[in-house]
């Protein structure tokens, strides 16, 4: 197992009782993210999608981590997943943005609000890898605020009429199946989501974002709906309820987030320690260098910063997929939103500091470290910006009534 | 950057045909795919010119190979090599058994440091790599050892 993989386990250990079951799990993520180490590094030097990574996660078994046994997952629960949110991370935000959308998003959206014959038609076959699934919130004009959103749905007969579109959907142009959230074009209050099938008559893929800062194992992409039919059973949860399942998902995708930033800390950390031993000017190594080991220090200190909100707040969701108590999601959502805004900024600010270590080298996309800090960037933006996360811990401290937007 | 890695495979032929084969420059030079051109200097040593290929660099590396036999059953190479703004060394312990009258199990150790540019790719990946070329010499050898 990679050392420092193992080395969190051993640490979270302190704090809470791994079964068996569950650290053999965790073995089998670390042999995944080997695998995907070297197939995630070919892919991005070409700039292009890794569509080899769903194939490997499937090899592994790993793409309904946490999915009911019932449906073919692991059932692993979210210190779990947060676990193995920060190995990938090590890897990469490519693959971690992709298994995200996928089953942080996607997957999870449909085991906690789909029927059971949803369950049986795409939770089942994501979680065994014959299909792909995304999460189609974010509009050109929808963004930070999705209550906005313009896609339209009206009944015709046993079916809804989509029409409207999606932008920056991450696997958008790689999945079988899209939840689309949507509004009522004879109730505009009531929005919806939908279960796409991609394959239908009036889905278009409009654009594959190539031209990005980073990310590019990762499929971005543009969609568009012309007059698309979705069959009445494909609403997930009730109809007039898709917040709610926005908002779910959401808060799963930024411990998600938070947990991918925390693994890229971490990996930066490694490489610039190992480059600071080996790497000599001025006739010693640069770690002896004062300035460089202020990097470090800095670097080792987003670790901490990034890990602890993230680890508490798994520890939090566990307690409340025990109980159920409500007042525990508000409480979720905060800590959901101050571990991602954290573990964010350190990622990116990490990122930074192992490329000033790495010196030259680390401007260039064969370093770790150089793609790091491309990928890293988006990570203060999508699943919520960092102003919008300030406002969510803000206005909890604050209390009701101070809601800023 | 140091790298380790070990493992072990079996050659169907007997021991002292293996140990022929994996102490004859020629014969273990054939094996290595992305191997260029080789100088046979002596019975032991080869100067060679590797192409590298990770990803989008794909440089030439020229490295001298050197193989000490210690008869019947261990056999250590040295591999010094420099190019693409990078140097390599490797040292290769083999240890060879008879494991059946036509099957010799041949366990190895490979302490490889790597400096310079290549070395900025991180252990993750050139571990993976260099992994993955030693199975495909494996596999070449395997088919070409009688
Ligand atoms: C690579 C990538 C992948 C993505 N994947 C997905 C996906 O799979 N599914 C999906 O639905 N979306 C996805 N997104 C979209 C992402 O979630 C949005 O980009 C993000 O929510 C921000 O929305 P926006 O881009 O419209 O920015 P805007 O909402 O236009 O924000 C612009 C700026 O204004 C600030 N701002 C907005 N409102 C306020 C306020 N009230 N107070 C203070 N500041 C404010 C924002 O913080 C930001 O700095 C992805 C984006 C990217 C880049």
């Amino acid at each position: 197992m990679e050392k420092s993989f193992s080395d969190s386990i051993e640490l979270i250990k302190t704090i809470y009782d791994f079964s068996k079951e569950e650290l053999q799990i965790l073995e089998k993520i670390d042999a995944a993210s080997e695998e995907l180490a070297v197939s995630e590094f070919d892919h991005y030097l070409k700039r292009e999608v890794n569509e080899d990574a769903p194939k490997i996660a499937k090899k592994h078994g790993i793409l309904g981590l946490t999915i009911d046994k019932k449906y073919g997952g692991l059932g692993a629960n979210p210190m779990i997943s947060v676990l193995a949110g920060e190995r990938f991370g090590q890897v990469g935000l490519g693959f971690s943005t992709f298994f995200g959308a996928n089953l942080g998003l996607a997957q999870m959206a449909v085991q906690m609000w789909g029927s059971d014959d949803q369950k049986e038609r795409y939770l089942r076959r994501a979680t065994a890898g014959d299909i792909i699934m995304a999460f189609g919130l974010t509009e050109p004009e929808a963004g930070s605020d999705p209550m906005s959103l313009k896609t339209q749905y009206e009944k015709k007969g046993n079916n809804f009429v989509i029409n409207g579109s999606k932008y920056f959907i991450s696997n958008g142009s790689i999945a079988n199946a899209v939840i689309v959230f949507a509004r009522s074009k004879d109730t505009p209050t009531e929005m919806s989501a939908f279960l796409v099938d991609t394959d239908k008559n009036g889905f278009n893929v409009d654009m594959k974002l190539k031209e990005k800062i980073g990310l590019f194992t990762s499929d971005t992409a543009m969609l568009s709906f012309k007059d698309l039919e979705v069959p009445e059973e494909n609403v997930l949860g009730t109809l007039g309820g898709g917040m709610y399942v926005a908002y779910s998902s959401i808060l799963n995708g930024r411990l998600g987030v938070a947990s991918a930033c925390t693994g890229v800390v971490q990996d930066c950390l490694n490489q610039a320690v190992a480059r600071a031993r080996e790497r000599i000017q001025f006739g010693k190594e640069i770690g002896k260098h004062q300035l460089i080991q202020e990097h470090i220090a800095e670097i080792a200190q987003n670790f901490e910063k990034a890990r602890w909100p993230t680890y508490i707040t798994a520890l939090r969701a566990i307690e409340y997929n025990k109980t159920q108590d409500s007042e525990l999601i508000s409480e979720l959502n905060q800590r959901s939103a101050l571990a991602k805004k954290i573990a964010s900024r350190a990622a990116w600010e990490s990122a930074d500091r192992a490329v000033q270590v790495f010196g030259g080298f680390g401007y260039s996309l064969l370093s770790p470290v150089g793609r790091h800090y491309c990928d890293s960037r988006v990570t203060r933006i999508y699943e919520g910006t960092d102003e919008i996360m300030e406002l969510r811990i803000a206005q909890h401290v604050l209390g009701k009534g101070f809601r800023a937007y | 950057m140091r790298i380790n890695l070990n493992g072990s495979f079996d050659l169907t032929t007997n021991l002292s045909n293996s140990f022929a084969f994996l102490t004859d420059p020629k014969k273990l030079s054939s094996c290595v795919a992305d191997l260029k051109e080789a100088n046979f200097l002596d019975t032991t040593t080869f100067e060679t010119i590797l192409t590298l290929r990770i990803g989008p660099v794909n440089g030439n590396f020229d490295a001298k190979c050197k193989i000490t036999p210690s008869p019947p059953d261990s056999i250590s190479i040295t591999i010094d090599g420099s190019g693409t703004a990078s140097s390599m060394r490797l040292l290769l312990s083999l240890k060879l058994s008879k494991k059946t009258e036509k099957v010799t199990s041949v366990t190895w150790n490979a302490d490889t440091e790597i400096n310079g540019l290549i070395s900025g790719l991180g252990e993750t990946i050139l571990r993976e790599l260099s992994n993955s070329k030693i199975q495909e010499i494996i596999s070449v050898m395997k088919t070409k050892v009688v």
